[in-house]
């Protein structure tokens, strides 16, 4: 699994608003090339797609077409499966990973306390599966499938 | 590592945090075989050695304010004690919600369990064999929540 969770998603869950309060209204970024070491980084390759709710307009600081969780269960907190989490192509490239990001203001900078959670992204294999991860600019990018679990040993 | 009941995961997974699940909450060290995870019941087979509370009164107890740097540690203001109650060799805790039956197995409530030895253990203690009526003070305590 490379799901990584950024220094201030696990404060979030550990000290105030859990993983779906600190993620509410987010945006998911979908990357060329590999993952950074970590969430706290800096994102790394090209931007290719910005994911928001039915691919409208999205700014941080505004709920308006943010992308939300549903109600966990069984220790697994998953994509709404009626929500359509779609967005257009912004440059050529191969997928590899792909970063959520919360609502606040993200400079896509260095941070320790952001919430951010990593995915790597693939066709038939990785955290986020893409029908097809070769992106054009224009093409429709949609996500099916999102999820996030927590083991029982921590 | 510890291990966390699928209700305290469900819980950081929504909109609450482990330190809103868990405080208030009491700690109970245990002899015998840890079960297999935090849902599950303790069959009896474990003796319960020491609770460890408020100054060890009827209080619960509390975590600091704030995570930081994905690391949660004790109010350290707070007396996390107990006073033991049973000769025994520690073995495990369990962390326990307010008003949660230690003893019973459980899908939603929300709990976590670890081990307790001399070195190599959740909890580490120079000595784990605990006697009756010693006091049995918890000076430091932090949870972890690991990147991945």
């Amino acid at each position: 699994m490379t799901i990584k969770a950024s220094t201030g998603l696990r404060d979030a869950m550990l000290g105030t608003v859990g993983f779906k309060g600190a993620l509410a209204n987010g945006v998911l970024e979908i990357y060329s090339g590999a993952q950074p070491a970590t969430a706290d980084a800096a994102p790394t390759g090209t931007l290719l797609a910005r994911i928001t709710l039915d691919g409208g307009a999205f700014s941080h600081g505004s709920p308006t077409n943010g992308l939300n969780w549903d109600t966990p269960a069984n220790a697994a907190i998953q994509k709404p499966s009626g929500d359509n989490w779609q967005g257009l192509g912004l440059a050529l490239g191969t997928a590899g990973w792909a970063r959520f990001k919360g609502n606040p203001a993200d400079n896509d900078g260095s941070s320790t306390t952001l919430a951010r959670v990593d995915y790597s992204v693939g066709k038939t294999s990785g955290d986020i599966r893409l029908p097809n991860i070769n992106i054009d600019v224009s093409d429709p990018v949609t996500v099916n499938d999102a999820s996030m679990q927590l083991p029982i040993s921590k | 590592m510890i291990e966390l009941s699928t209700g305290l995961r469900n819980h950081c997974l929504s909109t609450g945090s482990f330190k809103a699940a868990l405080d208030g909450g009491k700690m109970y060290w245990y002899s015998g075989a840890k079960p297999a995870d935090a849902d599950a019941a303790i069959d009896g087979a474990q003796v319960l050695l020491v609770t460890i509370s408020d100054n060890g009164g009827a209080g619960g107890l509390t975590f600091a304010a704030a995570a930081a740097a994905g690391v949660l540690a004790k109010l350290a203001s707070q007396t996390w004690t107990g006073t033991v109650v049973a000769d025994g060799l520690a073995a495990f805790f369990r962390f326990v919600e307010a008003g949660d039956d230690p003893l019973a197995a459980s899908t939603t409530a929300k709990r976590f369990q670890g081990t307790i030895s001399t070195t190599g253990a959740d909890i580490n203690l120079v000595d784990p064999n605990l006697v009756t009526s010693d006091p049995n003070p918890v000076d430091s305590f932090n949870v972890t929540l690991p990147a991945v």
